[in-house]
């Protein structure tokens, strides 16, 4: 834009400064263009200045907001499928859950009643593995009493035949030893007996070679 | 002041309030009116056109963020819907290149003007392609200024001027035959 259009500009919004229409004044004088293009706008202006508004004819300004609302009857149900929206928004956020039981119907938040359902089966389950766990417990116990009875039996059965057995062949070995020792006893006093019988036949030899002697 | 009161009125209406909605309209409903007249030059499409404005006000008053003022919003929604008018109008024609259309029946022989000058005016603005028209419109009638018509027409400032420059040397040549 040059300085001539940009001078008619402020011109036209009245916003020129004592400078400026002292050099738009200089201009209209030199410049047919100008000049000519001013005295149109200037016409314009008092044309439009004198122009009288036309008044509205009757009509019915309400009506636009019922048109409208009659070509958007979907309108009717903005704010209800607002609500809708917003509580199945709340109702995800929250993590509410509906059950139906026969007593009734239950509602929970955060995920509360699938909770509290898995606290009851687990603590169900826990209970039954529990009273399971008691039942096999006593029954090994039991199992386990009878075999250490059977075998504490058995054990003392052992033990006492194998102790029979031993004092009857420590008392066969004793008899045995005590027989042969009896035995030995026997063969020493014969033999003392017979060396003691030798010693008194030698000693009584002598006397009896005299009646030999005697026969002669 | 008016924006406050337009802005009360805004969340009033948004909240359901009928009888605010309507006291938007009647604001606005001359200027809008109006603003249909010099644009299409006919009281009928004035008529309708205000009603799709004010219909395209309502189902978009939601997006307004109050960024600028409400009748700066309230015409650039005017604006596109008068593009619309025009293209349903006559839609074998490029308006965006600036075809002019004259049309006709857009005479401001239809509405009684009580000033001469301005029926000449109105007459001559019907002459110009829709950018142009639109430009003299919201510079000379709507008050606005260059950046608050380049807002609304979504170009830029200069781009606004230039067809300011190119609309008046149309209109001194058609105000001139007018006088004729």
């Amino acid at each position: 834009m040059s300085d001539k259009e940009n001078l008619f500009a402020l011109w036209l919004e009245e916003r020129l400064n004592p400078a400026q229409q002292q050099q738009f004044e200089q201009l209209l004088a030199q410049d047919d263009e100008l000049a000519q293009r001013v005295a149109t706008a200037r016409q314009i202006k008092q044309s439009a200045s004198e122009y009288r508004p036309q008044s509205v004819p009757p009509w019915q300004p309400g009506a636009v907001a019922h048109r409208q609302q009659r070509s958007q009857p979907w309108r009717g149900w903005l704010p209800l499928s607002f609500a809708t929206s917003m509580l199945a928004i709340v109702m995800v956020l929250l993590q509410v859950e509906i059950q139906w039981h026969k007593q009734g119907v239950m509602i929970s938040f955060a995920g509360q009643g699938t909770e509290q359902k898995i606290a009851n089966e687990v603590a169900a389950r826990l209970e039954n593995f529990e009273q399971q766990q008691q039942q096999q417990l006593a029954q090994y116990v039991n199992e386990l009493e009878k075999s250490q009875q059977q075998a504490n039996m058995q054990l003392t059965n052992y033990l006492l035949s194998s102790s029979r057995t031993e004092r009857r062949e420590d008392f066969a070995e004793l008899i045995k030893f005590v027989n042969e020792q009896r035995s030995d006893d026997q063969l020493y006093f014969a033999r003392q007996l017979n060396q003691i019988q030798q010693q008194v036949y030698e000693t009584t030899v002598p006397m009896s070679l005299e009646p030999k002697s005697v026969n002669n | 002041m008016f924006s406050q009161s337009d802005a009360s009125l805004i969340h009033k209406a948004l909240a359901g309030n009928n009888k605010a909605w309507l006291k938007l309209i009647k604001r606005y409903e001359q200027a809008i009116y109006n603003y249909g007249l010099r644009m299409t030059g006919n009281a009928d499409d004035s008529m309708d056109l205000m009603q799709e404005v004010f219909l395209s006000v309502f189902r978009n008053l939601a997006s307004y963020r109050g960024e600028g003022s409400f009748k700066s919003w309230l015409f650039r929604i005017a604006h596109f819907r008068c593009v619309e008018f025009y293209r349903r109008k006559r839609y074998h024609q490029d308006i965006d290149e600036g075809e002019e259309m004259i049309d006709d029946r857009a005479c401001a022989s239809q509405w009684t003007f009580e000033h001469t000058q301005s029926q000449e005016l109105v007459a001559a603005m019907q002459a110009l392609p829709l950018e142009q028209k639109a430009v003299i419109e919201l510079k000379f009638f709507g008050q606005f200024t260059f950046e608050e018509i380049a807002q609304q027409l979504d170009v830029s400032a200069n781009t606004i001027k230039s067809r300011l420059y190119s609309a008046l040397g149309k209109m001194k040549t058609l105000l001139e035959v007018t006088d004729v």
